[in-house]
């Protein structure tokens, strides 16, 4: 690990030590109802706090980067071993998380002299956008000419896993994007057990 | 009376235009006489026809496409290429799709042999093309039989004359023709009176007759089955024949034991298997029966046998340049296909604009009054300016059609080797671009290099471009991530104020020069005054 990135985890470490760690109760938000009801109710910073307490408790130590930091623009900040993941969470993703990733990892590989094998992209997404979606082509281009993994996680997902007792870290290339629109069957296999969600449902997987 | 198409009697080249459009077209797409043209023109397979083309191009034009040669001439290719069973109609008559059989004959590396299956294969009646009377040939059959049973020469009228054959299967029939011509050969008038009432029954005039030959002819001389000669043996009078060659005697060899499975001699038991050896007999060397089932069967009963997932298909999205890209051909697609010509400003009037107020007044004045103008520019004013600054600094500079989302570029410079995307900014959209405006000039490159890479020539040593009124605010910030999008990515972002473009454009009139195009390739940063 580079010395400049070091120093900026520590930085990242102490600058969210003073971040609320009020912990996400999630044992009721696997009810599609209750889970849109809380993502009505939550300010996009909240969720970006709730998101990366929710990966840290599943094997991923995520950080929140400051808000206006210009050297910084992701959202959050990963890291599993040497590897690093620039985090965009987005209620419902739209074209900027996938440009925000390819800024943020330039910065990362530049900047911190990060090798571009440990970098790779997290896009945490509330809802899924449709198949029909420039989202999905525009994370297929990146993958395809830079290959850099991108990762695109359910907020869902999340929830599945801390409540099962997962560990993210374990699985995370389960959701490497693979232009297959849904993660409804990777979960299950992760979780051995049916999803109870009505197909399509957006909060898994891509409608039509 | 058959009908041939007349796309021209140079098979070779009809050969190689089915090869580049193939390669053009995917089997996943379909594509339609529009697309077909644009593919063509672009290629320097055919030319583009003056001010019909120049309308007709515009999808849902309302010009007559009866005049415009070029369309015309994509019709004739297509209904040529339906014929020899390379592609099929597609839910339209001229929705056009490659068929298996086509594919696989761009990929032979025997393509005289698996052309000369394809021209046995032609067959009528079949369920594709609708033929007037009723008929049952196969042409191509008749006329090698014929060659074998007229001392191996035919004449022109006589291939006409054999094109009216009711039914070749019926071997009296067949005899019958044959001894009529023989006949007619030491009786030309009676001949010329026959031919004559047998064409005005049809309605066909003797030039159109003559005209359906030349495909056949063509044939004949690509497969070495005849040549064009003289005989005044076999006709009282020295006569222009079509004489036999070492083609046709292989040919006959080869095709006059097959069983010939015609379409009224199939069920519905036994059509996949008869499709399927077919086919096989088509595309190989060794032959089992005549029957070609993409010259015969619809697609949709062809996709059911050779299980084509057709709900897959979609339609071919035209691109904006061919890989042979030269001069000529600009000319055309500079006004032709992709300019938006309702919205784009006229290249002259921008240039005669700018010349005009440089011969009042000195730069500095010129770059005041034209400055003071431009910032009032909406994107509708501002990205053809932008297209038609480039154009007078001697680059192909195109806008995307209208309305088209995937192509999220706002301009585009074709070079002779590479593609440059151009991300723009009105001075009402914004005054001072943003970091925003990079990201897109880095997606623009990124969406071009995955998506395009086969249609267009497109490499990362050539820079994306992002314009706007003026340079980001936070200069440093833009010119960090510009440096740590090239370290990563290898793509260089270069980013321009319109002031910067200006004084180019001054320099390119007063000293009548264009750009040093290599000079284009190096440039990464941000350029302003």
């Amino acid at each position: 690990m580079s010395k400049k990135l070091n120093n900026l985890l520590k930085i990242l470490e102490n600058s969210n030590a003073n971040i609320n760690k009020k912990k996400l109760d999630t044992t009721q938000l696997v009810e599609e109802k209750i889970l849109l009801k809380y993502l009505s109710k939550t300010s996009s910073n909240l969720l970006k706090i709730d998101v990366s307490n929710l990966m840290s408790d599943s094997g991923l130590k995520t950080f929140v980067t400051r808000t206006g930091d210009n050297n910084l623009r992701m959202d959050a900040l990963s890291t599993i071993g040497k590897n690093v993941y620039a985090v965009e969470i987005e209620n419902l993703a739209n074209l900027d998380s996938p440009r925000n990733i390819l800024d943020s990892l330039a910065v990362l590989h530049s900047r911190y002299e990060i090798s571009k094998g440990c970098l790779g992209g997290i896009i945490v997404v509330s809802t899924f956008p449709s198949k029909r979606s420039e989202f999905w082509e525009v994370v297929n281009d990146i993958q395809r000419v830079t290959e850099l993994n991108i990762y695109i996680i359910p907020l869902y997902a999340l929830i599945i896993l801390k409540n099962e007792n997962c560990r993210l870290s374990n699985f995370l290339d389960a959701f490497k994007f693979n232009q297959t629109f849904s993660f409804r069957k990777e979960l299950e296999e992760i979780i051995d057990k049916k999803i109870e969600l009505n197909y399509p449902n957006k909060l898994i997987e891509a409608e039509k | 009376m058959y009908r041939f198409p007349n796309p021209g009697s140079d098979i070779n080249s009809l050969i190689n235009l089915f090869n580049y459009l193939n390669d053009k077209v995917s089997n996943k797409n379909y594509f339609d006489l529009f697309d077909m043209k644009e593919i063509l023109v672009l290629g320097g397979f055919i030319a583009s026809s003056g001010s019909v083309g120049e309308e007709a191009l515009k999808r849902g034009s309302n010009k007559d496409l009866s005049r415009d040669r070029s369309y015309n001439q994509c019709k004739m290719y297509a209904e040529t290429f339906r014929i020899l069973g390379w592609v099929q109609s597609y839910k339209k008559a001229t929705d056009y799709i490659i068929t298996p059989l086509g594919q696989d004959f761009c990929k032979s590396r025997h393509q005289k042999l698996f052309f000369e299956s394809c021209i046995i294969g032609i067959q009528t009646p079949n369920n594709i093309i609708e033929t007037k009377g009723d008929f049952n040939q196969r042409l191509f059959l008749t006329f090698l039989k014929a060659f074998n049973n007229l001392n191996g020469v035919l004449s022109k009228d006589e291939l006409i004359y054999l094109m009216f054959i009711e039914d070749d299967t019926n071997e009296d029939i067949f005899n019958s023709y044959v001894d009529e011509i023989k006949y007619f050969r030491k009786n030309p008038k009676e001949f010329e009176k026959e031919l004559t009432i047998r064409l005005e029954k049809r309605g066909i005039s003797k030039t159109t007759a003559q005209n359906y030959t030349r495909f056949p002819i063509g044939c004949f001389k690509y497969l070495n089955w005849a040549n064009a000669s003289t005989d005044n043996i076999n006709y009282i009078k020295k006569q222009n024949v079509f004489k036999i060659d070492s083609g046709a005697t292989e040919a006959i060899k080869i095709y006059s034991n097959l069983p010939d499975i015609r379409l009224a001699d199939i069920s519905s038991i036994s059509i996949n298997e008869i499709a399927l050896k077919g086919y096989k007999s088509v595309i190989s060397t060794k032959k089992e029966i005549i029957f070609s089932p993409f010259q015969v069967l619809d697609f949709k009963t062809n996709s059911k046998i050779f299980n084509i997932d057709n709900e897959k298909i979609e339609k071919y999205q035209t691109e904006f340049l061919p890989i042979n890209f030269d001069k000529k051909i600009k000319t055309n697609t500079n006004n032709i296909l992709f300019v938006d010509k309702s919205k784009s400003e006229d290249n002259n009037k921008t240039f005669k604009e700018i010349e005009n107020i440089l011969i009042k007044n000195d730069q500095n004045k010129a770059l005041e009054v034209l400055l003071k103008k431009y910032e009032k520019y909406d994107q509708e004013n501002f990205y053809p300016l932008i297209c038609n600054i480039f154009k007078i600094l001697g680059f192909d500079c195109q806008l995307p059609q209208h309305g088209v989302n995937a192509k999220r570029w706002d301009a585009i410079i074709f070079l002779s080797d590479d593609t440059i995307p151009i991300e723009i900014k009105s001075p009402r959209e914004e005054k001072n671009l943003g970091i925003k405006s990079i990201r897109q000039a880095l997606e623009n490159k990124i969406v071009l290099l995955s998506r395009h890479k086969k249609t267009i020539k497109i490499t990362k040593d050539s820079p994306t471009f992002s314009i706007g009124w003026k340079i980001p605010k936070s200069r440093s910030e833009a010119d960090e991530l510009i440096k740590d999008i090239h370290k990563t990515y290898e793509i260089k972002v270069a980013m321009f104020d319109v002031e910067f473009l200006l004084k180019l454009t001054f320099e390119a009139i007063l000293l009548n020069k264009k750009l040093d195009t290599n000079s284009i390739y190096d440039l990464i940063g941000i350029y302003d005054e």
